[in-house]
């Protein structure tokens, strides 16, 4: 299924799940953890949190509920995987980018 | 706590998500451990909130700019149209309590417009001041006070940029070619339109006039209609002098006095010399040098009205101290007018709030009987935006057309006022629609239609789920008490207005329908006669004049009478009844005036040529209550002077003063005794309408004297009415504000009606399925609002006939203590509230149980 254009935004956050992902789970703390520290920049959390929603309903990630947790007042995580359609269309984005960095190196 | 964020939350994302986030709070909170952790979870979350609002209200407007947002309006347009088409009634009464809340209030708002927010037609009208004598003056000043001079005021250019003056209010008799009127004139001194500023094309040349001493008049509007003169013609004075018509008023000129202004016919130029007000006629004698004289002044910049007053004050010889009172023009002009402008505006905003109550009623009805609809829509995609943007849409329309209406509603009820409203109630402007109206209708409309909106937005505000699974009415018990208490307020409101209502047109029946004692369409002319011309010479003109009125054709009868017909003021003579003076009113008539104004000879026989020079007269009934209680006047004798007169007739009563004051105990005795009179009535009975017969009139009088001014020319019924219409006027804005609160109450009524029968629409169903009559389920829905406005209407009752004392001096014949009129206005109101009420009870019996329940 062909798969609509990434924004930077939704970029960022597919990537920061993946990370985010490497060293645990990927849900809304780690998320904005990860890309608050890889980015320097304060991001806005409900920013994230509509970009996740919409990018589930985009079946860009897919997300699970862990058991209740004692330590969010017997709340569940809502974790999240990127999934095929969304690697395929990062792997796309990073060439599109790498091909246009070239411009940038020819001016060094 | 949490609760209450979730359900922020919520209102952006779904449950599920909000859960998740919430969780992630309380996760984070620990990990960073705040301070307040509560208050960290609480700001971060708000922050949360109002991120996703603004992200959401961004997508949406993409959305559709995206789609198109005209495609999308025109289909919320046929929606709605096919929204309200399914909904008839419903709609209809949306849209007619709306008309008549933004009519009334627009109506309301026209009146007040001319005296609370249209600034007054002068140049910077700030600062124009009215200058007054105190009320002390009529103690401190006497015969030998010395009283500044209106030079010496004029002079002081500390205080005024400039100060004039006028005086003399006179009814002047002037002719040209054949036309002679009596015109209404005023003098006013060479720099009054110069302070004014208004006229600026005649204030320099006023002044020149002024300064010579030309005879000259400048016509306003009205009396350049009456008396047909152009610019720069000459008109003849009683007195044989001449008077130029220096110009030709524009129509906008106003006089800058709520009463002197008023039938206004021609300004006089005049110097004016000593300074006094003789309105605060002293009684302790008026000084020789004194005249009566009107300031307005122009203050200097930087001076303030209190400054003038404190600096023109000034004590006498007694060191008595003389105040003089500075007022601001605005002041003055709406100081009569403004308790009803307040008055209106008051009335407007009650209408207003009672109308966004009842908006908001039928709108959550509206809602409640559309929640499966909305739902529906939702369940099928329709995002919020898209049903927040079809309920605008439907409100915008209903906004629109219930102003449209209500615009015509202002006009209708404008219209009605107009002919009815006293003179200085208009004297600033007529209340019309202009474009403030039309601005502030529109504002009205879509104010009340969104403010109306929020609470059904809310209660729309429901997930497919809880629609489809819930059967109950628990959410319409909540609002019960505050429901009975409105709806028994509005109630209570309408009652009091309605009997306020009934008690005054109770009292304008009795005043309009009882017999004044003369006959209605009488044509009387008012005139001023000559001066100089009396006995022989006066009799001579007025045979002469009815000899040829009656020669017109289509006249039936002519008579004549000294004084005006209806006039306040009838000649008081003191004769002698029984050897004692009694006041009495006082005509002289011609022989045909009982058979012309239709009088009823009660005993004896009219006047005739025999009863000149006091051979006889004839008395009313008042009269003869007065002096004989058992009747046979006939044949006794009335003492004028020492002179005995026979009665030789006894007349009808007849309101000859107004219609609301009792007939005066009157001799009436033959014209031909009159010696001299300046004020002469004719009255003419014709088969024709009067306004075709005030030319041919016009006509004979100048034929019998050029020099006879017509002063009044109208029917006996229009001077009736006139006598009684500060009455119509009260009678007509207390009509309508019962008929608007009884509307607004009906309308209140049948929504909540509409409200409960859509709450309970499972429970009639299932009742009407297992055999309950129609009539118990009727009254099952109707009850509530009954009782409500059976409470309201009892409450309603007790203070309306508490109030109606303040009615007192306004009601004619009407016991204001009884409690006949209150109890039956109360019960004539919630009998139709009532009626009103089962019009959708009726609805909810016709449903069809196994419809209502699959609906359900």
């Amino acid at each position: 299924m062909p798969v609509a254009a990434l924004g930077e935004f939704e970029q960022m956050v597919l990537l920061a799940v993946l990370c985010a992902g490497e060293d645990g789970e990927a849900y809304g703390v780690t998320i904005h953890e990860e890309l608050e520290r890889r980015t320097r920049r304060s991001v806005s959390r409900g920013a994230i949190y509509m970009t996740v929603d919409r990018l589930e309903k985009k079946g860009l990630l897919t997300s699970h509920l862990t058991e209740p947790l004692a330590e969010r007042g017997g709340r569940a995580r809502r974790c999240y995987t990127v999934t095929k359609p969304a690697l395929a269309a990062l792997h796309d984005s990073r060439r599109a980018l790498l091909s246009l960095w070239q411009g940038l190196k020819a001016t060094d | 706590m949490s609760r209450v964020l979730a359900r922020l939350l919520t209102t952006f994302t779904d449950a599920s998500l909000a859960d998740s986030i919430l969780g992630d709070l309380k996760e984070q909170s620990r990990r960073r451990s705040p301070r307040v952790p509560l208050l960290w979870i609480w700001v971060t979350g708000l922050r949360i909130v109002l991120s996703l609002l603004g992200l959401r209200v961004a997508a949406a407007i993409t959305f559709n700019l995206k789609r198109g947002f005209m495609h999308n309006a025109m289909s919320d347009v046929r929606q709605a149209l096919r929204g309200f088409a399914r909904r008839p009634a419903g709609t209809i009464a949306l849209v007619l309590v709306l008309a008549l809340g933004v009519g009334l209030t627009s109506a309301m708002f026209a009146l007040a417009d001319p005296f609370l927010l249209r600034p007054l037609p002068y140049q910077d009208p700030d600062r124009l001041v009215v200058v007054t004598l105190s009320s002390n003056a009529t103690r401190v000043i006497t015969k030998n006070t010395v009283l500044p001079t209106y030079a010496q005021w004029r002079e002081r250019k500390d205080l005024f940029v400039d100060l004039a003056a006028w005086s003399h209010h006179a009814r002047d008799t002037m002719s040209i070619g054949d036309r002679t009127e009596e015109l209404a004139t005023q003098q006013v001194s060479g720099n009054f339109f110069a302070v004014l500023g208004q006229e600026a094309g005649l204030a320099a040349a006023w002044l020149d006039i002024t300064r010579t001493g030309e005879a000259a008049i400048a016509l306003t509007d009205r009396g350049e209609r009456k008396i047909g003169a152009p610019a720069n013609a000459s008109l003849d004075d009683a007195l044989g002098g001449r008077r130029r018509v220096a110009a030709v008023l524009s129509q906008t000129f106003l006089f800058p006095s709520a009463t002197r202004g008023l039938n206004l016919d021609g300004l006089i130029p005049y110097e004016p010399g000593t300074v006094i007000d003789v309105r605060r006629w002293s009684e302790r004698g008026t000084p020789s040098n004194s005249e009566e004289l009107y300031f307005i002044g122009r203050l200097a910049p930087g001076v303030s009205p209190q400054q003038v007053s404190a600096a023109l004050s000034w004590s006498n010889a007694a060191g008595e101290t003389v105040e003089v009172e500075a007022a601001p023009l605005n002041d003055v002009m709406t100081e009569r007018v403004r308790p009803l402008a307040l008055g209106a505006v008051a009335a407007g905003g009650l209408i207003l709030l009672v109308c966004i109550g009842n908006v908001a009623n039928l709108l959550i009805a509206r809602s409640a009987h559309r929640r499966r609809e909305m739902a529906t829509r939702a369940a099928l995609g329709a995002s919020r935006f898209a049903l927040t943007r079809l309920a605008a849409v439907e409100s915008l329309m209903v906004a629109t057309l219930g102003t449209g209406i209500g615009l015509l509603v202002a006009w209708i009820t404008l219209d009605v006022m107009r002919t009815i409203t006293p003179l200085e109630y208009t004297a600033l402007g007529t209340p019309g629609i202009s474009g403030r109206v039309w601005l502030f209708a529109a504002a009205v409309g879509l104010t009340v239609t969104m403010v109306a909106a929020i609470p059904s937005w809310f209660a729309r505000r429901e997930r497919a789920g809880s629609v489809f699974g819930r059967h109950g009415t628990g959410d319409a018990r909540k609002v019960r008490p505050i429901r009975f208490l409105v709806t028994a307020s509005q109630s209570a409101v309408a009652v009091v207005l309605v009997i306020g209502a009934a008690l005054l047109l109770r009292s304008y029946g009795n005043l309009v329908g009882q017999n004044a004692g003369f006959e209605r369409d009488t044509v009387a002319v008012s005139v001023r006669m000559p001066q100089g011309i009396a006995g022989a010479a006066l009799q001579s003109q007025v045979d002469s004049t009815l000899e040829a009125l009656r020669r017109l054709p289509s006249v039936r009868a002519t008579a004549a009478s000294t004084g005006q017909m209806l006039d306040q003021f009838s000649m008081a003579l003191g004769i002698n009844v029984n050897g004692k003076g009694a006041a009495t009113s006082h005509k002289l008539v011609s022989p045909t005036y009982f058979e012309t104004t239709g009088l009823r000879i009660v005993a004896g026989r009219p006047l005739g040529p025999e009863d000149r020079d006091w051979a006889g007269v004839v008395v009313n009934e008042a009269f003869v209550r007065a002096h004989w209680p058992d009747g046979g006047a006939v044949g006794k004798t009335v003492g004028f002077g020492k002179r005995p007169v026979p009665i030789v007739g006894v007349v009808g009563d007849a309101f000859d003063a107004a219609l609301d004051t009792a007939p005066q105990p009157t001799v009436f005795e033959l014209l031909h005794n009159a010696r001299s009179s300046s004020s002469v009535s004719f009255l003419i009975r014709s088969d024709d309408d009067s306004e075709l017969l005030r030319e041919p009139v016009r006509r004979v009088l100048a034929s019998v004297n050029p020099r006879i001014a017509i002063r009044e020319y109208s029917t006996v019924q229009d001077r009736l009415s006139n006598s009684v219409r500060d009455r119509s006027f009260a009678t007509l804005m207390l009509t309508l504000f019962a008929i608007a609160a009884l509307s607004v109450s009906l309308a209140g009524i049948i929504s909540v009606v509409m409200f409960i029968v859509a709450g309970r629409t499972r429970e009639i169903a299932i009742r009407m399925a297992i055999g309950a009559q129609a009539h118990h389920v009727r009254w099952l829905v109707v009850r509530e609002a009954v009782w409500a406005s059976a409470t309201g209407a009892v409450a309603g009752v007790i203070a309306g006939h508490w109030l109606s004392g303040t009615l007192e001096s306004l009601v004619y014949g009407v016991e204001v203590s009884s409690w006949a009129t209150p109890v039956l206005a109360a019960i004539v109101a919630v009998v139709v509230m009532a009626v009103a009420g089962t019009v959708p009870a009726r609805r909810a019996v016709r449903l069809e149980p196994t419809v209502a329940l699959r609906t359900e």
